[in-house]
């Protein structure tokens, strides 16, 4: 029997934000509605700490969806989560630098400071009843045994699943597999794979992650998003619906093509 | 020893390409420092003087065609039988990891064999396969994986990480094939291949293909892509701004890019100010608060981020010229 894997797209978050890209509520809101019925998992819709606008397109996002999950996207600070609960998401996803060039040179901070940042934004958010994801940002570039850490850590927090992304695209297939068969078989944590697409493999680590055990995959319509895109949808369902059982088919994502490529074609 | 074979030039047969277009690809494979170049009878008959310095493999039809060109260090062919020469790689199609198998009966007899095809191999314990197909004891293996499930670039730098020593592929991937350049480029970052290099030319050697095929390549196209570079989003430029290994996989110059701040519905704050001060605009004072909610309502209305001269005429309607 194949495993299951649910597609979580992030076409208007990590898509949307990719230079080009300016889509307007309406847009939005017509776009979410189509992957809600074409049976995407959970939809990552935003960032709410954008500002007003984004926040009401966020809520008519919420308001406007039957069956997906509605994630918003936060960064590592207490602001950006209040900011979420405004749009009263399904989930609230916080995003954790965890290379060393994130933490020291983006953030200027250490590890024990971005344990004890997760650890005030997830019992913020606990706090008002959302589910919470982490993602571990440049994870491909970080040391596993501080992935490992840091997955125990948020477990204790009551998080059950981690994005391990690969934010500049540099992983390959063989070290996609071993780095979520070794989280996995550290810590027992679900694990959510994004990829982006720098040297054109994102799809191939998509499916060396889901072979390793990771149960969600990012994707994005058309492949967008930052420099040369994430996992595209369609690529990844052709691909890998030999070898994984998904509640998308490829006629439905060719389908979701159709529909928004006024849109998201450049 | 790693060694990669681009066979762009026996890809255009269908493009009718001018002769002077496809020197220029050799020209720019050369400078590539591909192990060899592989090329169609018609290309040859084309680009006629070959450039110094290259290597390069002929691809024939059948035998007459083997004495008509002489001279070459290597053919390849897809018609096996006549092709037991040691010159010749003998192309074999595998739709299947289950006729991986097969191979030992081909190596049998054949010394050199490419094998094409293989699309769907990463979904399968690929590792042992390529284990398997090693172990089929011929003298020269070469992979060149199609692309039809997206992931031939990914299958190509795997066989050679895993211990295969020849791969061909294409620039672009044209023609179904892994990618040349992002082969490179990801060996290169593993430090296993082309370590010191550098490619300004790739921007030149994508116009190229583009004028021989007539078709554009997309814009966010891995490694040659003309809008790879392009930042946005807040978080990205900030962090590009401290340090650009922060969101870039390589620096842009390494492959003739060139990195732009583009300023749009996702830009923040600092952007604004990097970008003001990019085109010469230093107001006494900037009320960034309401600079960003204009170029957001700008951005959203266009629906795509704001040119430069866009953003300069939102400025100089705020503070004047």
């Amino acid at each position: 029997m194949k495993p299951l894997k649910h597609i979580v797209d992030t076409t208007l978050r990590d898509g949307e934000q990719s230079p080009g890209y300016a889509l307007s509520k309406e847009q939005k809101v017509f776009i979410a509605k189509l992957l809600d019925d074409a049976g995407v998992f959970q939809i990552e819709a935003g960032i709410p700490a954008l500002g007003p606008y984004e926040k009401d397109t966020l809520c008519e996002i919420v308001d406007s969806t039957k069956n997906a999950k509605i994630s918003v996207w936060n960064r590592l600070n207490e602001n950006d989560i209040r900011h979420s609960f405004d749009c009263r998401p399904d989930i609230i996803h916080i995003s954790a630098p965890v290379s060393y060039a994130q933490i020291y040179t983006k953030l200027r901070k250490n590890k024990a400071w971005i344990i004890k940042q997760l650890s005030v934004c997830i019992d913020l958010a606990k706090s008002m009843g959302y589910e919470v994801t982490v993602g571990f940002e440049d994870a491909s570039r970080a040391d596993i045994t501080f992935l490992s850490v840091l997955a125990s850590a948020v477990m204790e927090m009551g998080v059950k699943r981690v994005r391990l992304a690969d934010t500049v695209g540099v992983l390959m297939p063989s070290r996609c597999f071993g780095m979520v068969k070794d989280l996995i078989g550290c810590t027992g944590i679900e694990v959510e794979m994004h990829a982006h697409n720098d040297l054109g493999m994102a799809v191939a680590n998509s499916i060396a992650a889901g072979k390793a055990g990771a149960d969600y995959i990012d994707t994005t319509l058309f492949g967008i998003g930052e420099r040369c895109g994430n996992c595209d949808m369609k690529k990844f369902i052709c691909a890998s619906e030999a070898v994984f059982s998904l509640k998308i088919s490829r006629l439905v994502s060719e389908m979701l093509e159709e529909s928004t490529s006024d849109l998201l074609v450049k | 020893m790693i060694k990669i074979t681009d066979i762009t030039l026996s890809c255009l047969d269908e493009y009718d390409a001018p002769s002077d277009k496809l020197k220029k690809l050799c020209e720019f494979l050369v400078r590539m420092g591909v192990d060899f170049i592989e090329m169609s009878t018609d290309a040859y008959r084309k680009i006629k003087d070959l450039p110094e310095n290259g290597k390069y493999i002929l691809k024939i039809k059948n035998r007459e065609e083997f004495g008509i060109y002489a001279g070459f260090s290597r053919y390849s062919c897809k018609h096996i039988r006549f092709a037991a020469s040691p010159d010749v790689i003998s192309e074999i199609q595998l739709n299947d990891v289950q006729e991986i198998a097969s191979l030992k009966l081909h190596a049998a007899v054949l010394e050199n064999i490419r094998v094409v095809g293989l699309d769907d191999i990463i979904g399968h314990d690929y590792i042992n396969a390529f284990n398997n197909m090693k172990s089929g004891v011929c003298k020269r293996l070469e992979l060149c994986p199609e692309n039809g499930c997206y992931c031939a670039s990914a299958i190509a730098v795997e066989w050679l990480m895993q211990g295969g020593s020849y791969a061909a592929s294409s620039f672009c991937g044209i023609g179904g094939k892994a990618a040349t350049e992002e082969i490179i480029m990801a060996l290169k970052l593993e430090k296993k291949y082309k370590v010191g290099a550098e490619f300004p030319f790739l921007p030149q050697m994508r116009e190229v293909i583009e004028e021989i095929t007539g078709e554009k390549i997309s814009c966010g196209k891995p490694v040659v892509g003309d809008g790879i570079f392009d930042v946005e989003a807040g978080i990205h430029v900030d962090g590009i701004s401290k340090d650009p290994k922060i969101y870039e996989p390589f620096s842009p110059e390494i492959v003739g890019g060139k990195r732009k701040l583009v300023i749009g519905k996702h830009s923040g704050r600092s952007a604004l100010l990097l970008k003001m001060n990019e085109l010469g605009i230093n107001p006494k004072e900037v009320d960034l608060k309401k600079l960003l909610c204009i170029v957001q309502k700008a951005s959203i209305k266009k629906n795509a981020s704001l040119s430069d001269e866009e953003f300069k005429r939102i400025c100089h309607n705020i503070w004047g010229k």
